[in-house]
């Protein structure tokens, strides 16, 4: 949990850093956008630019067109002239008559090459160089400052046509000019003129007076036109776009073919491009709102991330709670195991007491002992089944069952309850329920006792009333309803809510006295819930309660009927309460294998079964197990589940392969300390016919024992006290003094493991010493050959056995190094994990070696 | 995470890149067709002569001009391979082809019809066609100013021409010079040996021989050769070289009369884009756009004779006309009238005269 805080802490504090960073980002990214905006907005301007320059040049050509047809116009007059002329060299005066236009500027005459003017007026060749074009055969239109613009057509000479005698022409004079081939009616914004080629003006437009002249004589039009006139020399028309202090214009030109003329021209920016301006502010516009919208999405995203981070955060804090919470069920199922192998030792030694002793003083405090160690194993049992369900690992194992059967071992175990406190208990149980059912018998059983044993619990006088129904739900469908009635201490109506939840008990201070976890409703709720079932409960508060309980079930054979349920005693015999622990039967043909490498249970076992008289052989090991359903028959194996080399399931699949087993048919019957985990799912899913937990109860070995031997064995013997206690071991004889302890082993310890019998003592502690050579060998050899798994159930077993004897140390010693052993195999341990721990042991097992030789050698009695 | 992030920060720089790079690499304007010029010769473009010279100029203003310069060279003329190489550079995407040799219009007038978009240009007016035109250089006017030179230089009054045969380039040629001459000197007479080849050095050698023999100081020719000048130098007579400048020789190389062939196809490149290069049939350049002039003169050349050739071709570029006024031809016929000139017409086609003043030396 304390890491789940520091990391929120983490996102809060990088919060404001990250704020700052963000908005840096978005700062330089803005920062790029308006740069390429910039650079976008020259580029556009420039593409535009050129673009335009492009149409205009495109115009201008056309411009030129109509300039150079006008000149044609010109020339094919003279022509025509010219042609008349060759034809009548008599007429020439007429023929040049025709021509004239007879007006201020506009001047004809007729030349030849060597004498000058013919007739007409005169002009200087020399002011026209391209009239030698015309002398060459050729027709010219031509200008020179201050003369003005010349048309000249050859006249050929009427002898030899290819020789020519004259050239006509006609002279416009500049003032002219204007009129006759101004252009500026051909655009309307733009300015046009007909110019010298990179010289002079000729042809002015309209309103060209001393501005038109600045405009020209501005250094920025002029290397504008410069770079024109450079177009021009590969390009029939061209335009470029000037920006200067005259302001912003498209200035163009085409040259006039076969002539010195050009016309050029400008435009304003603005008339040309300025309509397609508007495309560059349609772009910058949608490009501003994409932007934004760039940016608003940019925030949403960041916005979603944090939210990821941020589930991320909770989920790996869900997963720290969740190892957490494994960890918790782990340390239950190591408690458990760790809190059952001493209870087991002590219920175990104390059935033996109230076996074996007459005194009724000392079987009081037994039944008292008996009593505690019940409550605390129910106890236990209560928070492992729990957590089995919070874990989501309890499963449900349905059997054929019958419902008679159920009943009265579950009544079997109330009523003397209920008798005890005096209440009345009833029974009522419907006679044509069906009997053949098929379901969880245990797991209903456990949810009668619940609710039974909370009925005795809370209800201090008055009566109990237990009744059994059914609903017939389909052919082979039950719902079995269950009611159990008080006239209890009752709920009050605003803690019915909390009734089901764990670890919650009513009314604290009421109740004090009554002992339990407060798991026994939520767990019950939680076993109808798997089953489908349902539970209801009606309350008076101070006057008593009814649970009424529904579970389907099936029925496994609908001819079978429960018919009339005994009547129960109402109350138990007060003799078979406090009665010596008589057997119930007798097997002096049975033979049985117990199976455990742990000497101490072997010797439990035996001394439990003592009264029997069954024929009990143990052996130590897997593999010493199989040797011997080999060699000889037993009625029961029953087998311990963890044992160093072959545990209890491999062995038992190893016995089925076994050739020449003479136990195929015995039923096994596993034995663990194990009962966090499936393990009674677990052990008949892998082929037990049965499972007991430890510490073993004596009733249930003896009963599981009666069960699975072959009925031709056992006798079962009328209940005589005598006959107990003619069976019963004699009491200890000696009340020897406590031997004096060498250091390392502490006997009262371990008296109190091994219910305070010398004797018993003695054994285990004989064989503590005796096995230790062996077993010590076996822990080097597995130490030797690293072979971690091996070597951690072997100090498993020092660990217990040390115990038992009263050596705290060595078991601690031993608990370390399984530990590491442990961590060493783990999966989920990281490797410098493994490493450390692999270390420890490396560095403590001689030592813990050296401890168990010397613990051996005090414990051996010889010694 | 953090390999994510590096991962969008170099496609980030890489878009950013890529921005920047589309603004600055977008072409301002549509791309203008990049122009493309087929160079057909009949010989190899990396000969001494003619064909070497008129391909080092067009090589020299395509590039200038960054145009594709398409050289088909040693395509023979009438052997279909010349129509076969106008399809190939017209598929290339040749807009302008010029056919250097005389014989080429013959055998691409067809084509001119199938590939109306392409410019041809010649240097035949024989066929004329709306796509396919001829271009000449004014290479007489050179002529006659080298003729000023022969006319102030010589002191025999004989002055020979070695030329190949009697056609109207030769013709128009030999009557510049002679014009030329007589503007200052009215009493020299050129002699003219035709060797009836444009390449044969033998020829050449023994006619130029033969005007010395019978008194030739000053000698001339149009040949593809400079077989003259070495005859000429080694009888230490002056000369004056033609259509390239000679080098190695003594003060008689006078000067020599050259083409500048760069000018020419500026001038055609230039009109090609202009559109104006198919307008008129025939188009001359001359000595006003420097496409023709007279090399380094030699020592032998003196101030007076240079100050006289400065003033002609002053009087060319001002307008004057070589081929105008009373022009008599050597057998007495009157080929242009007081008063007219010659058209170019007459120049290109029709000089089957020679002028008053020249005589063949048989």
């Amino acid at each position: 949990m304390n890491e789940v805080r520091g990391w929120k802490k983490q996102i809060m504090s990088s919060d404001y850093g990250l704020t700052t960073r963000v908005a840096a980002e978005f700062f330089l990214l803005a920062l790029v956008l308006v740069v390429i905006g910039v650079l976008m907005q020259g580029k556009m301007n420039a593409l535009l630019n050129s673009l335009t320059e492009q149409s205009i040049a495109r115009q201008t050509a056309d411009f030129s067109l109509i300039a150079e047809e006008r000149f044609n116009r010109e020339l094919t007059e003279l022509t025509q002239a010219a042609k008349f002329m060759e034809k009548n060299p008599d007429r020439l005066e007429s023929a040049l008559s025709t021509v004239d236009a007879r007006r201020e500027g506009i001047v004809c005459g007729l030349i030849s090459k060597e004498y000058g003017r013919v007739m007409g007026a005169e002009i200087n060749q020399h002011d026209f160089r391209l009239l030698r074009d015309a002398f060459a055969g050729r027709r010219i239109v031509d200008y020179s400052e201050g003369r003005g613009l010349i048309f000249a057509v050859p006249v050929f000479s009427p002898e030899n046509e290819k020789n020519v005698r004259y050239v006509l022409y006609r002279l416009y004079t500049e003032k002219l000019l204007p009129e006759k081939f101004g252009l500026a009616e051909y655009g309307s914004d733009s300015r046009i003129l007909l110019r010298e080629r990179g010289g002079s003006v000729i042809v002015p437009y309209a309103d060209f007076g001393e501005s038109g002249q600045d405009f020209f004589r501005d250094a920025t039009i002029k290397r504008d036109f410069a770079t024109l006139r450079q177009k021009l020399q590969t390009r029939k028309a061209a335009a470029v776009y000037s920006e200067g202090p005259m302001g912003k214009y498209f200035l163009f030109g085409a040259d006039l073919p076969q002539t010195n003329c050009s016309m050029v021209g400008y435009v304003p920016w603005e008339a040309t491009a300025g309509g397609i301006s508007r495309i560059y502010d349609l772009v910058l516009m949608v490009v501003s709102l994409l932007l934004a919208l760039f940016a608003v999405a940019s925030i949403y995203l960041f916005l979603m991330q944090s939210r990821a981070a941020e589930s991320e955060a909770l989920r790996e804090a869900k997963e720290i709670a969740d190892k957490a919470n494994r960890a918790k069920s782990d340390f239950l199922a190591s408690m458990s195991h760790e809190i059952r192998t001493p209870i087991n030792t002590v219920l175990g030694m104390n059935e033996m007491i109230l076996r074996e002793s007459h005194e009724p003083d000392i079987r009081g405090y037994a039944r008292n002992i008996a009593g505690a160690g019940h409550a605390l194993l129910s106890l236990i049992n209560d928070i492992l089944d729990f957590s089995k369900i919070e874990s989501g690992r309890m499963e449900l194992v349905e059997t054929n069952y019958k419902l008679d059967t159920l009943l009265s071992e579950t009544l079997d175990i109330i009523t003397p309850r209920a008798a005890e406190k005096g209440l009345e208990f009833r029974t009522e149980v419907r006679s044509t329920l069906p009997n053949a059912l098929y379901g969880d018998e245990v797991r209903i059983r456990q949810i009668l006792i619940n609710l039974l044993s909370n009925a005795v619990k809370y209800t201090p006088k008055g009566s109990i009333t237990f009744s059994v129904s059914g609903e017939s739900a389909g052919e082979d469908d039950l719902i079995l309803k269950i009611a159990v009635a008080d006239t209890g201490i009752g709920i009050k109506e605003e803690d019915k809510d909390r009734l089901f939840r764990g670890f919650e008990r009513l009314d604290m201070v009421k109740n004090r006295s009554v002992e339990g976890t407060g798991l026994g409703l939520a767990i019950t709720m939680n076993l109808l819930s798997m089953m489908d079932g349902e539970i209801h409960v009606d309350s008076v508060y101070g006057e008593g309660s009814t649970f009424r309980v529904e579970i389907p079930q099936k029925v496994a054979n609908p001819d079978s009927v429960i018919g009339e349920f005994p009547l129960r005693k109402a109350a138990g015999e007060p003799a078979a309460e406090s009665g010596v622990y008589r057997v119930s039967f007798r097997a002096p043909d049975a033979r049985i294998l117990v199976v455990d490498d742990n000497d101490t249970n072997l010797l439990v076992v035996k001394n439990l079964l003592k009264a029997t008289e069954i024929n009990v052989t143990t052996c130590l090991s897997g593999e010493e197990c199989l040797q011997m359903i080999a060699e000889a028959h037993y009625d029961i194996v029953l087998l311990d589940h963890m044992m160093p080399g072959m545990d209890g399931i491999e062995t038992l699949k190893a016995s089925w392969a076994l050739p020449g087993n003479k136990c195929r048919e015995t039923p096994f019957i596993a034995l663990t300390a194990n009962a966090v985990s499936d393990a009674r799912e677990m052990f008949l899913g892998e082929g037990f016919s049965d499972y007991m937990s430890k510490p073993i109860a004596p009733e249930k070995l003896e009963q599981l024992i009666r069960h699975y031997l072959p009925q031709n064995l056992v006798q079962p013997i009328s209940t005589e006290p005598e006959t107990a206690a003619r069976n019963a071991a004699p009491p200890p004889a000696e009340e020897s003094a406590p031997r004096k302890d060498g250091g390392y082993i502490d006997r009262s310890l371990g008296l109190r493991y091994n219910g305070g019998m010398e004797d018993m003592y003695d054994a285990v502690l004989s064989l503590f010493a005796s096995s230790q050579a062996e077993k010590r060998e076996k822990i080097q050899k597995a130490f030797d050959a690293e072979e971690w798994r091996s070597y951690t159930v072997q100090v498993h077993g020092l660990k217990s056995t040390s115990l038992t004897i009263g050596c705290q140390e060595l078991s601690e010693a031993a608990k370390a190094l399984e530990l590491a052993g442990k961590k060493v195999q783990s999966p989920e341990a990281t490797g410098a994990e493994k490493e450390e721990s692999l270390a420890y042991i490396k560095e403590h097992h001689e030592e813990v070696m050296a401890l168990y030789e010397k613990v051996a050698k005090e414990a051996n009695p010889a010694g | 995470m953090i390999k994510n992030g590096n991962f969008l920060l170099v496609i980030g720089a890489l878009l950013l890149f890529a921005i920047f790079g589309t603004i600055f690499m977008f072409d301002n304007a549509t791309q203008e067709d990049p122009l493309i010029i087929g160079f057909m010769l009949s010989g190899s473009a990396h000969d001494s002569g003619w064909n070497g010279k008129h391909y080092a100029a067009m090589k020299s203003v395509a590039d200038k001009m960054g145009a594709k310069l398409l050289v088909r060279e040693n395509i023979q003329e009438n052997t279909g391979e010349c129509p076969k190489v106008i399809q190939e550079l017209a598929k290339a995407g040749a807009g302008l082809i010029y056919l250097t040799s005389y014989g080429y219009p013959k055998e691409a007038v067809y084509y001119t019809e199938e590939y109306p978009r392409i410019a041809f240009c010649t240097t035949s007016a024989e066929i004329i066609t709306r796509n396919m035109t001829a271009n000449f250089v004014r290479l007489y006017q050179g002529r006659y100013l080298s003729g000023i030179i022969a006319g102030l230089r010589t002191q025999s009054n004989l002055i020979g021409y070695v030329a190949a045969m009697g056609n109207s380039e030769v013709n128009r040629g030999i009557n510049a010079f002679a014009l030329g001459v007589q503007r200052v000197n009215p009493e020299a007479k050129v002699l003219v040996a035709f060797t009836g080849r444009w390449e044969d050095a033998e020829t050449e050698k023994v006619n130029a021989r033969r005007l010395i023999a019978v008194g030739a100081d000053v000698l001339t020719y149009h040949q593809n050769q400079h077989a003259v000048a070495d005859v000429a130098e080694e009888n230490g007579v002056d000369f004056i070289g033609y259509h390239e400048a000679l080098s190695g020789y003594s003060p008689h190389y006078l000067t020599s009369v050259v083409c500048r062939w760069e000018a020419y196809y500026t001038d055609i490149v230039h009109r090609y884009l202009k559109g104006e290069l198919n307008r008129e049939p025939v188009h001359w350049v001359g000595i006003e756009k420097d496409a023709v002039y007279l090399t380094d003169y030699s020592s032998n050349v003196t101030e007076y004779m240079r100050k006289n050739v400065e003033r002609a071709q002053r009087d060319l570029e001002d307008g004057f006309m070589i081929f105008s006024g009373e022009i008599y031809d050597n057998q007495g016929n009157l080929r242009c009238g007081r008063g007219e000139s010659l058209s170019d017409d007459i120049l290109l086609e029709h000089v089957n005269w020679l002028a008053k003043g020249v005589e063949v030396l048989e």
